[in-house]
């Protein structure tokens, strides 16, 4: 995947230009968008307490790597969804999935040696989708490119929101 | 539906449980060279004459570069794969990843390996936890947890800094005169 903050200025950049367009989609759910951004990372984890690690301690065959399949971030999503007040359930859970959505996607470009990457609908199938191999996740280059286009929105944001000054004709 | 703080923690611990199912699920799904679900170290180490002569895929830290020989971590421990065939020249500490034919039980004669540096595994760390503070501070600012429904709510204004001083200062400030 790129890295966690190229994924977040992406989900930024999505819902902040949807947010010039779409009139309940305001500061904090560009907000959830960018939480949802998180979502698959949390599949990494597996670096703090490896797989290999908990399958020994538990005895049974165990891989964190579920949560970075469309199953598993499903069930993250929906777990995001379940702690939203109820009028926030269906404006919050499309944001927390578009966000995650857009990170999976983001990840489905990455560099793989065998030119394959995410599973997009896992439990359902297997399939490990064809990837341009565009990047690493350890390469800043996504980083700075998306970072330069989310402060390029973010600046067309303030200009847009900007108060009139005095004087301005109505 | 999910109104209550009980409905809310019983359906998010269901969907806990849920998640909890996927993991030996993902685990177990089986070789499919068709989906490219390859096998790799976890599979190819424990029954190497299954996958002799057919596509596997690795990933380790490197340990020697001639040949280059990469660390690779399975349940048991930790074994050595070799990789030939690879037009790479990592550093010892890179991360390689392999995709190859597996020739035999630690080698693999590989089709395309790329090299991951040690500072690049460093940044990735750094940049995460950078993107997990900014977004835990526009949480912070822009929603708010309803305790007795624990459901989030977004806030009317955002928290300030101020904001939560004085907030701080009212659930545990001292109670003076």
């Amino acid at each position: 995947m790129p890295d966690l903050l190229a994924h977040v200025f992406i989900a930024y950049g999505l819902c902040r230009v949807a947010s010039w367009r779409v009139e309940w989609l305001t500061t904090p759910y560009v907000t959830l968008g960018m939480v949802g951004a998180f979502i698959p990372d949390i599949v990494k984890i597996d670096l703090a307490l490896p797989s290999e690690t908990v399958e020994g301690l538990l005895g049974v065959p165990f891989d964190w790597g579920s949560l970075a399949t469309g199953g598993g971030t499903l069930l993250s999503v929906c777990i995001g969804l379940v702690l939203l007040g109820s009028s926030e359930r269906r404006r919050g859970g499309l944001l927390l999935g578009v966000g995650a959505g857009s990170h999976l996607l983001a990840d489905s470009l990455l560099l793989t040696p065998t030119g394959r990457s995410v599973q997009l609908v896992w439990p359902l199938s297997q399939y490990r989708v064809p990837s341009p191999g565009l990047y690493l996740s350890t390469q800043p280059e996504p980083m700075f490119l998306t970072g330069a286009i989310a402060l390029l929105i973010w600046g067309v944001h303030r200009y847009r929101t900007r108060e009139p000054k005095l004087g301005d004709a109505s | 539906m999910f109104e209550t703080a009980r409905a809310r923690i019983a359906l998010v611990c269901l969907l806990l449980l849920g998640q909890a199912a996927l993991f030996p699920l993902y685990a177990v799904q089986p070789v499919n060279e068709d989906a490219w679900e390859l096998a790799d170290e976890t599979e190819f180490l424990d029954d190497p004459d299954r996958y002799l002569d057919g596509p596997v895929e690795s990933g380790g830290i490197v340990q020697d570069t001639d040949p280059v020989v990469i660390r690779v971590e399975t349940i048991d421990g930790t074994d050595r794969v070799t990789i030939t065939g690879a037009t790479i020249e990592p550093e010892p500490g890179d991360k390689v990843r392999v995709y190859g034919t597996l020739v035999d039980r630690t080698t693999i004669d590989a089709h395309n390996a790329f090299v991951v540096p040690q500072q690049g595994r460093w940044y990735a760390w750094g940049i995460s936890f950078l993107a997990g503070l900014w977004v835990l501070t526009r949480l912070l600012r822009h929603w708010t947890m309803e305790w007795s429904t624990l459901g989030f709510e977004p806030r009317t204004e955002p928290l300030t800094v101020r904001k939560g001083v004085a907030w701080v200062q009212r659930r545990w400030g001292s109670n003076d005169a």
